[in-house]
């Protein structure tokens, strides 16, 4: 501990140095200016070269079979010969599936959000305790990703865009929408255009703006109406229930703030009401006083919420 | 002949290799610490965007890249330990600095590394390609798929976790 408090005092001192010598600072941001100064010359340790790296892609794509394919000369009598050469490039493009079919997967943290690109430039936002998978291979193909946890959608107009949770799938074609699929329950909202719920047990709804469906762990799918923006109220940092079971919202807090929380009140609760995510006390309150429950921090990151 | 069009799609291609690879490399390197795997991951995203270069709009070419080697990274890595190193090539001012004080500027050049390597990742990256890759603001929203507000943010944490290293910073 003395050691690092020595280091740091040297740093300090080292900067006034520092500052004294620079015969034209930059008086908006000095920092910087030192910063580079001790990273000039930083390279990264590579192990070759660009070149070197070309040479070995362009050999690794000159290998490439729809390339020789590409040179097979069309003559009466090597058509089979050609037939038999498409045949074993798509089955080396099958058996080099392996390489293209590689899942991505995009995991929102605990207190984080994350935004994923899609490959045709369609956008998902991941609210934080989600994890969205999708094959760029096959993007071309089938648009497609599977998600769990809660995301907004903007879609590019285009073919069919499916969303699969475990609950069920949504279907767009080219809109803003949102989709929550926490335990048992999935919730999905439209912004734009229309979008189309198949539950678990194949019910179908399809929703225009301003329409919620939820699905439940029976399949069942009720539709209602809600108020929405261009956007959920989480990618605002806003948090609405309507009637929601309060180890639910608790479970929200949970991710919003990288918390635990241990929820010890009768099981019957449920909450109507807003919470937002700037501050995790705050937000506490405004769960707990209307429901009449306490909570406690029993340490570092744990909450207890209890009956009063 | 067709496979002279394929020695010139090729050379097309390079345009964008040659104006790319380092930048995505330093790119994953900044993020995992790991210098093969960043090589490794770099091929691999040029190869997935050498397959698919005749759907790709050429204006997206860049934040498409960088979205694959995200992505491929993240297929990669869970949860590693970052440990940057970089080499350290002989820079063009000459010193005139007395001995001791080079020895010094040395140990906190050490320093300075170990507290970017343990920046959170995000904060990380966008203060290495800001201040090594010499990128704007505007172009590392372009690459990342954020907005320049965000960049700005985590610019703005990065600087504020090492002035950590010093209350002068």
């Amino acid at each position: 501990m003395a050691d690092h408090n020595t280091n740091n005092q040297h740093f300090a001192h080292h900067l006034d140095h520092q500052h004294h010598n620079q015969s034209a600072p930059d008086i908006h941001n000095p920092e910087i200016e030192y910063l580079d100064r001790l990273m000039a010359g930083w390279t990264v340790p590579a192990t070759r070269t660009r070149e070197e790296a070309w040479d070995q892609f362009r050999a690794s794509i000159a290998a490439r079979p729809a390339q020789e394919a590409r040179v097979i000369a069309f003559s009466p009598r090597r058509i089979w010969g050609a037939a038999a050469a498409a045949a074993a490039v798509l089955l080396i493009c099958i058996s080099g599936g392996v390489f293209f079919t590689r899942t991505s997967e995009i995991i929102a943290q605990a207190g984080e959000t994350e935004m994923v690109n899609l490959p045709d430039e369609s956008v998902a936002t991941l609210n934080a305790g989600s994890v969205l998978r999708y094959s760029s291979a096959s993007w071309m193909l089938e648009r497609q990703v599977s998600l769990e946890g809660e995301a907004f959608f903007q879609v590019q107009r285009g073919s069919q865009f499916t969303v699969k949770t475990s609950a069920g799938a949504v279907a767009v074609l080219g809109t803003s929408f949102n989709v929550k699929h926490r335990g048992d329950i999935l919730e999905v909202v439209c912004h734009t255009g229309k979008v189309s719920v198949t539950s678990a047990n194949s019910q179908v709804v399809t929703l225009m703006p301003g329409q919620k469906a939820i699905a439940s762990a029976d399949g069942a799918l009720t539709v209602s109406q809600v108020i929405t923006g261009d956007q959920p109220g989480w990618m605002k940092g806003m948090f609405e229930y309507e009637d929601v079971a309060v180890q639910d919202v608790l479970a929200e807090i949970a991710r919003q703030f990288e918390v635990t929380v241990t929820y010890t009140g009768p099981a019957s609760k449920r909450f109507t009401g807003v919470f937002y995510d700037h501050d995790l006390r705050e937000a506490l309150i405004s769960i707990c006083d209307p429901m009449e429950l306490s909570f406690i921090f029993d340490h570092e990151r744990g909450i207890t919420v209890s009956a009063r | 002949m067709k496979s002279s069009f394929h020695d010139e799609e090729t050379q097309q291609f390079r345009v964008l290799y040659d104006q790319y690879y380092e930048a995505v490399r330093n790119f994953i390197y900044y993020k995992s610490g790991d210098i093969n795997l960043s090589e490794d991951l770099t091929q691999e995203a040029f190869m997935i965007l050498w397959r698919k270069r005749e759907t790709i709009d050429a204006t997206k070419v860049k934040s498409y890249l960088y979205t694959i080697a995200h992505n491929l990274f993240l297929n990669e890595i869970k949860h590693q330990k970052v440990v940057l190193k970089f080499n350290q090539q002989p820079t063009s001012t000459v010193s005139n600095e007395s001995p001791q004080y080079q020895m010094e500027e040395e140990e906190f050049r050490a320093q300075l590394l170990k507290a970017i390597s343990d920046l959170p990742e995000k904060n990380r990256v966008v203060f290495l390609m800001n201040r090594m890759e010499k990128m704007t603001y505007k172009d590392i929203a372009d690459s990342l798929g954020i907005s320049i507000k965000a960049v700005e943010k985590r610019m703005h944490k990065a600087l504020q976790e090492l002035r950590n290293l010093s209350p002068k910073i």
